[in-house]
């Protein structure tokens, strides 16, 4: 995929800066959020409200920012797709690899653009206020950003490679179902998943916050975020019909 | 095939379920070519295989002589579009939707941007969506023009539109053709813009071209023929487009798309009586091609195609 950073640039702005809707998500979520976690952070630094709490909220809202742009770009595409814009995206000079990856690029800056400054403000408070959970909420970002590019390869990928908005609903609503199944199976298996988590999750966990573990997990998040995007970047290259 | 086209399509095909896309035309530089038919002759679906929206089954497309598979950016930059279906961005302000067709085109001038939208009168400030269906009309007419490209694509550019703004679509055209020259294919079912714009005429319907001609020919040679007679002629149907014969009052009327001048002298030897010629206009001409080529022919007793070369 040789793709026209030009190209590339403007479908980007396309999306993130001219598109109302997108914009306006932005903005709302910052407008919105902004005010509330400044006055968290606040109480924080002058020791008002315990740091793990600013903490839990601050990666709540870092994990929504990730996957709600994805969602809200789909939409946008969605949106394109249904008033027959996006049949004039496909028309314009730019390879249909280039407009796959600008698009799943403008996803990725989109939610960096909503979860940045909140992540920033919940940041600095807890560098001031001091303590190890300062040093959570650094890597926190890290899994942020990688869960930003994983939600975005796979939500964009299934935006733009499937034209039926209900085609797009079932698919997405049988994810989440298959995401929901280990909680409906939980039951069954709950002694021997018990046992067998209990002697190995304190190991786990550790391994995870280790930087091999980091490495690792992240590693991990990369490739399947590449082998969604190498896929869908595939299927929509030889997509029969663009509208 | 020339080889200097701008376009040449060569069987280019697309197959759904009901319908199915069979072409085959090319089309000169500076060359104007309207592509005539009715709703659903595949008129928006040659549109969207030319420009890639969608993918065809089968023939060849060559732009400028290039491959559209492997030089798509390259040919993109030199064609201009306008799509009846896809109002543009419609989230986006006008003048957001100007820049970012810009950035795609490296021969974008704004200066005949600018020029367009001060004779449009284009309020680029507003959101696409504010803007009544003429001004996003015009917006897509800057958008297709302003890179001064070789082959314009214009895909029923006056669709409900008024008939001012009908003329100022015209002009632009006009003026466009005047000022750099680029081939135009353009698609309609309002005949008037066809017949003030286009150098050749396609009929296109049901999926293929029923007759391509220029249109100065295609003025000249369709006429229409006006007599008495009160027997009916002994006519070869398969010579004349249409046959109306009013026994009542004997008037005899006559179609024909290879006119010249010796036809009148047969007909008079057949019996024809004071006959009138009438020259048609290219809705007219198209009414007499669509209902043949559909075989829904409302003139008894007989439509036929034969004498068109």
């Amino acid at each position: 995929m040789i793709l026209n950073w030009e190209a590339l640039k403007a479908i980007i702005k396309q999306y993130v800066l001219y598109d109302h809707q997108c914009r306006r998500s932005i903005l709302g979520f910052v407008a919105v959020l902004g005010p509330a976690m400044l006055v968290l952070t606040l109480l924080v630094i002058f020791g008002k409200l315990p740091a793990l709490f600013l903490f839990t909220i601050s990666t709540a809202v870092s994990f929504a920012a990730s996957f709600a742009m994805p969602i809200v770009l789909a939409v946008v595409i969605q949106r394109e797709k249904a008033e027959g814009s996006f049949r004039a995206l496909r028309a314009l000079p730019l390879k249909a690899g280039t407009l796959f990856g600008g698009t799943v690029l403008a996803g990725v800056i989109a939610s960096i653009l909503a979860l940045l400054p909140l992540y920033m403000i919940a940041t600095i408070g807890l560098i001031l206020r001091g303590g190890d959970v300062a040093l959570l909420q650094i890597y926190i970002g890290v899994v942020a950003l990688l869960m930003s590019f994983l939600s975005t390869s796979f939500t964009l990928t299934l935006a733009l490679c499937v034209n039926s908005p209900t085609a797009l609903s079932y698919l997405i609503a049988g994810f989440l179902a298959l995401g929901m199944l280990p909680g409906i199976l939980m039951p069954l298996f709950k002694q021997k998943i018990r046992s067998l988590l209990e002697s190995r999750l304190e190991k786990l966990f550790y391994f995870v916050l280790s930087l091999e573990g980091q490495i690792f997990v992240s590693a991990i998040v990369i490739i399947l975020s590449a082998l969604i995007l190498y896929t869908g970047s595939r299927i929509f290259s030889r997509k029969k019909a663009y509208v | 095939m020339s080889d200097a086209a701008v376009l040449e399509v060569e069987g280019l095909e697309k197959r759904y379920k009901s319908f199915s896309l069979r072409v085959s035309f090319h089309l000169s530089p500076g060359e104007v070519l309207g592509v005539v038919g009715p709703n659903g002759a595949g008129k928006t679906t040659l549109i969207h295989c030319l420009l890639g929206i969608v993918k065809p089954d089968g023939g060849r497309v060559r732009f400028f002589g290039l491959d559209p598979d492997r030089h798509e950016v390259a040919i993109k930059q030199r064609v201009g579009f306008f799509l009846e279906d896809a109002p543009l961005f419609r989230q986006m302000r006008a003048s957001d939707v100007l820049r970012f067709f810009a950035s795609f085109y490296p021969r974008w001038d704004w200066s005949l941007a600018e020029r367009m939208l001060q004779q449009f009168e284009l309020e680029v400030t507003k959101k696409v969506s504010e803007l009544s269906k003429g001004m996003r009309a015009k917006l897509g007419l800057v958008t297709a023009f302003s890179h001064r490209p070789e082959l314009v694509i214009l895909d029923e550019p006056t669709a409900g539109l008024d008939p001012g703004m009908r003329r100022e679509f015209v002009q632009l055209v006009r003026t466009m053709l005047r000022d750099f020259g680029p081939a135009i294919l353009l698609t309609s079912h309002i005949m008037a813009d066809v017949e003030d714009l286009a150098d050749r005429v396609a009929f296109l319907q049901e999926g293929e071209i029923s007759l391509i001609e220029s249109k100065t020919r295609l003025l000249q040679s369709w006429r229409r023929i006006r007599g008495e007679c009160r027997d009916l002629l002994r006519l070869d149907p398969r010579e004349w487009v249409a046959i109306e014969h009013d026994q009542a009052n004997g008037e005899l009327q006559l179609v024909t798309g290879s006119w010249n001048v010796t036809l009148m002298d047969q007909l008079r030897e057949a019996g024809l009586k004071d006959p009138d010629v009438f020259p048609l206009n290219l809705e007219e001409i198209y009414s007499y091609v669509t209902r043949t080529h559909g075989g829904k022919s409302a003139t008894a007793p007989t439509t036929h195609l034969g004498g068109v070369s």
